[in-house]
Order: C-alpha cells, then structure tokens, then sequence
C-alpha cells in the first residue's frame, strides 16, 4: 500500500516535514520553528507563548510575598548569626 | 571477588569521585582565574578569623565582638564572589554565557543563604555534626537559583531537599569532608612530631618558645582554617557539577542512571 504524502496547510504545494505537537496540523520545513528541541508552526508558538504567560501569572505572586518575608525576616537571621558566633568565640577561648 | 555483572553494577553505581574530579579538572585549568578571585572572595573573611583566633589564644574574647560584626558582611562579599565563580561553572557546563541573570539573583541568593548560615553556625555550636548538612546545601543554592527559569522558592526548596535525600550529594560531600579531616589531623601530627621530636632531636635545637608555637591551639585552628578554605573552593565548584548530576538523573537524561533502572526492573 503506498505511504499518502502529506502537504503543509499553510503551503498546498510544499510536502510536510512534521506536524506541530500544539496545533496538530502538518507544517512544511519554512513554517517550523525549532524550539526547546521541538518543532511548532507559528499558531502553536503562540498558543504555547500564552499558556506560559497564563501560568506565570498566576503564579508570581506566592513567589513575591515568600520573597518580602525572606527580606523581613533576614534582619533577624543576621542577629542569630551574630549571636552564635559570639558564643562559638567565647567558647573556645574558654577552652583554650 | 565479584562476577563480570556485578563488577558493571559497581562500575556504573560508582560515582564517588565523578563531580569531585570534574570539579578538580575544573578548577586546575582555570586556576590562574579561578584561585585569585577565590582569594578575593576569603580574603576578609580570613582576616577577621585570623584576628579573632589571635584574641582567643592571647585570651581575650571580649574584642571578639566587634569582629563578630564585620564578619557578616565579609561572610556576604564571600557568598557574592563564590557565586561568580559558580556562575562560571554553570557556563563551562552549559554553554550559556548570561551575565545578567546573577545580577538579578543576587539578592535572592543572599537571602537563601542566611538561614543556612544560622543553621551551620548554631549547629556547630550545638552539636558539631548538625551543621554539616547546612554546609552541604549552602553551596548548592547558587546553581538551583541560577539554572532556575525564574525566581521561585519552590526553584530553590526542591533541589535543595532533593540534595538532602540524594546518596549521591551526601557521597560526594562526605568524600570531600572525610579527605580534608584526615589532610587536616596528617598536619596536625606531623607538626606535633616535629615539635616533640624532630627539631629537638634531629636539628638540636630546644627553643621553648618554637616548641610552644607549634604546640599551641592558635596554630591548629589557624591550619583547620586554611584547610577548610581549601574545601571550601573545591566543594563550591564540585557542587555545581553535582547539582548537574542530579537534575540529570531528574530528567532522565543520565544514560547509564536510565540503564541501571531497566536492568533493575527486567531483573
């Protein structure tokens, strides 16, 4: 049985050299982007452009807030830094 | 003596010494970079120490204080300049040459590293051994913040605990350790033996005060200090090549890791 060639939507005359992995359409070698090691046609870069835009959305702020109070909370780590150090010295000059 | 198989399986387990010595390789065919900026990086650092053994051994302690205070941000220039270095060791096994992304993440980098840093100095102070896994995963924290693909705590928090629970980290980290503590008590004896032995005996001299030099406890603690700095570089260094390893073995993209696991299951 002989293998149906596929042709790319955007160009009916050129053969496709793969299908986009977002769109599932066949694309030709002039409309594929490579990227990360995968092959996309224009609409799938950017449908997967908005995806992460949506997901990095929704996501920054637990990051800032954890950010701002690892910065509060800082002064009172370089206290107990302090602290420690002193009692690490005397201790050792006490046993010195 | 093991069979053929087992002998493969010891082959490819044995990744005791695969980061360190990248981590060697590394700092011996950039060490005319590498070393001077690390010496910039502890120069403060080891100042301040150096000071502060002095005022333990003439016993005053109480001067100690005010070094104590220049130490944190000596201790903060140290964590700045070793991550440059560490950045560096991202670029050599990457391929990607960003100087952005440290100038960004700089600060986090700091804020990361203080909790650590209490948690080394009151394990230390506590229970000797305690503070070793914070030391561990100090240095980690430049490659997790630096290969992340934004600054997110949970970029951060998961490689660190996934190097908590690798037997691989803990592998290499330990290795290093017990090397330089058996370097360290190799020094520290044979200057005892020359001290007792060897300068009075063999060279006839019965100075006191050289004696008394090389018996006292400024000495041991000045020599454990430039130990540790030795460590210190070369854990800071291996540490990124091993956080690689892992994220590696995460992704699996470690063939022989890959293997190992399908021979495990067709067994």
């Amino acid at each position: 049985m002989a293998l149906k060639k596929t042709f790319c939507q955007n160009h009916p005359d050129r053969p496709a050299i793969g299908v986009c992995v977002i769109t599932g359409q066949p694309i030709c070698e002039e409309c594929s982007t490579r990227y990360e090691g995968v092959n996309y046609s224009r609409e799938g870069l950017r449908i997967l452009q908005a995806r992460r835009a949506q997901q990095n959305k929704i996501h920054w702020w637990p990051d800032r807030i954890w950010l701002v109070l690892a910065t509060l909370l800082s002064p009172l780590c370089v206290l107990l830094i302090y602290l420690g150090l002193l009692a690490l010295i005397f201790e050792l000059g006490l046993r010195s | 003596m093991p069979t053929p198989q087992q002998s493969m399986d010891l082959q490819s387990n044995n990744d005791f010494a695969g980061s360190l010595d990248s981590g060697l390789e590394f700092i011996r065919t950039s060490a005319a970079w590498v070393i001077p900026v690390y010496a910039l990086a502890v120069a403060p650092t080891a100042l301040l120490i150096l000071s502060i053994i002095a005022d333990i051994a003439r016993h005053r302690p109480s001067t100690a204080t005010f070094y104590c205070w220049l130490l944190l941000p000596a201790m903060a220039w140290r964590w700045g300049v070793l991550a440059v270095i560490q950045q560096r060791v991202c670029w050599a096994i990457t391929g990607k040459n960003d100087t952005r992304i440290l100038k960004r993440r700089l600060f986090p980098l700091l804020i990361a590293r203080l909790p650590l840093a209490v948690w080394v100095v009151w394990g230390c102070r506590l229970l000797l051994v305690s503070g070793i896994p914070a030391f561990m995963l100090s240095a980690l924290v430049a490659p997790a913040l630096l290969d992340a693909p934004t600054i997110s705590w949970k970029h951060i928090f998961r490689p660190l605990i996934g190097a908590l629970v690798s037997s691989s980290a803990w592998r290499h980290f330990l290795t290093l350790l017990v090397t330089f503590l058996m370097v360290y008590i190799g020094l520290v004896a044979t200057i005892s033996l020359m001290a007792d032995m060897v300068i009075p005996s063999f060279a006839g001299v019965s100075d006191l005060r050289l004696q008394l030099l090389l018996r006292s406890s400024a000495l041991k603690m000045g020599l454990g200090f430039f130990v540790w700095m030795a460590f210190d570089l070369l854990w800071h260094v291996s540490s990124v090549i091993v956080f690689y390893h892992l994220q590696t073995r995460l992704t699996g993209a470690d063939l022989q890791f890959r293997l190992n696991g399908l021979r495990r299951t067709a067994a």
